[in-house]
């Protein structure tokens, strides 16, 4: 398809000559809200690809997706996004080489998008495309810095900078509870800055706590307010 | 007392400096002159020994922040330095000429603390959409150490909110290190 808009363009014309559709449902994965989101931009594979999604969450204008371009575009920031909406409908259209993008760009890192939409989407259960068994370790560090965070995020995801973990793992390397670990690799496969391993060995000795009193880390913690 | 020293590297202009002031609970110690080379970068000063400033854990543990100067004729201060360094963050301006392989050539400098996972990259000036974007760097790093996961964030040096998570950063990526480098060795064959 050939996109019809111009720069400078609003950002609605700039879109409405895709050929957006929905996206298709995981066969046997029933979700909703957030947690559609997530589902179609994982089934949606490694990025840069040649789709664009728009999402429509109720009461709220659109955001759009540029997966050529790792980018999103919102209205708000993502934070004022209510965390339960009402209904978010995803449609999404593949796009051809050449094919203008969506809204202005660079538009915002898609992984602020990806964080705050896999982390909380499934709760404290798996996210539905992890395979029981398999252990998780980084492959890029995602920008701390752009994305709202905590330190335990920071520390698990250094010990998965390290090694293979899974949440039970992580959670007891990192000192953390295994609800935030799981959050935490649901949100990072979903950034696709893990990969996955179901062959990896499991930590021959089980590290030294982050949190120990003399850990620097901890103390740096406690001086700074973090 | 027991000393922890973190090095902040980068070329002429990174803003070391900056980032030091933005963690140091002192007064920041810097000695300055005036910039010969502002055909490179334009600033009146630049740092020709080092900045120093520092961060006190309780009465008996202090974090040394020591900036060593951007011109590579000054590169004696560095294998001074480097030998008590734990870590280092090494800044980069996003929209200097040859970035990329700039930072390649100062990680090849400091090569030690690189290989023991003791560096973090923050680029600068990101923002103006002119240089080659958090992505290249990471790609950069990667080809030539893939076994290594950097961190590579988006910074602005003035903001003490971003360098607090850089250097938190760095220190949990060390400490979580060494406590499975035992794990590590008992793995290998």
């Amino acid at each position: 398809m050939t996109a019809t808009w111009a720069q400078g363009a609003p950002t609605e014309s700039r879109y409405s000559g895709v050929g957006f559709e929905p996206a298709a449902e995981a066969a046997g994965v029933a979700v909703s809200g957030w947690a559609r989101v997530a589902v179609a931009v994982h089934a949606v594979g490694p990025t840069p690809a040649p789709v664009v999604m728009r999402l429509d969450v109720a009461s709220y204008a659109p955001i759009l997706i540029d997966f050529r371009e790792r980018a999103f575009e919102a209205k708000l920031p993502i934070g004022q996004y209510p965390s339960a909406p009402d209904s978010v409908l995803v449609h999404q259209a593949t796009m051809a080489e050449g094919d203008a993008a969506v809204f202005p760009l660079p538009g915002a890192d898609l992984d602020k998008l990806l964080w705050r939409v896999g982390f909380t989407c499934f709760g404290d259960a798996p996210a539905p495309w992890l395979i029981p068994g398999e252990r998780y370790k980084l492959n890029r560090w995602p920008n701390f810095v752009e994305l709202t965070h905590h330190m335990d995020h920071i520390r698990m995801a250094a010990a998965l900078a390290n090694a293979h973990y899974s949440a039970d793992e992580l959670a007891a390397a990192a000192g953390t509870d295994r609800s935030s670990a799981q959050r935490l690799i649901n949100a990072f496969t979903l950034m696709r800055v893990v990969e996955a391993s179901a062959v990896a060995a499991v930590p021959v000795t089980v590290p030294a706590r982050a949190d120990a009193p003399r850990s620097l880390f901890r103390r740096l913690r406690e001086k700074l307010g973090m | 007392m027991a000393e922890h020293v973190i090095l902040f590297a980068g070329p002429m202009g990174a803003g070391k400096t900056t980032a030091i002031r933005s963690l140091s609970e002192i007064e920041v110690v810097s000695t300055e002159a005036a910039n010969s080379e502002r055909h490179v970068v334009d600033k009146a000063t630049t740092t020709v020994a080092l900045d120093y400033g520092e961060i006190t854990l309780g009465d008996d543990d202090k974090v040394r922040l020591y900036g060593v100067p951007g011109q590579k004729r000054f590169d004696f201060m560095w294998a001074i330095l480097k030998k008590r360094a734990r870590g280092m963050i090494m800044l980069v301006n996003d929209d200097a000429p040859d970035a990329v392989q700039t930072m390649i050539e100062y990680l090849d400098d400091f090569r030690d603390l690189y290989e023991r996972g003791g560096v973090i990259v923050g680029v600068s000036r990101t923002d103006l959409g002119v240089g080659p974007g958090l992505a290249a760097y990471s790609a950069a790093l990667q080809a030539q150490r893939p076994d290594l996961i950097v961190p590579v964030f988006t910074v602005d040096p003035r903001d003490a909110g971003q360098m607090r998570t850089v250097l938190m950063t760095l220190i949990a990526n060390i400490e979580m290190r060494a406590m499975l480098a035992p794990a590590a060795e008992a793995v290998a064959p």
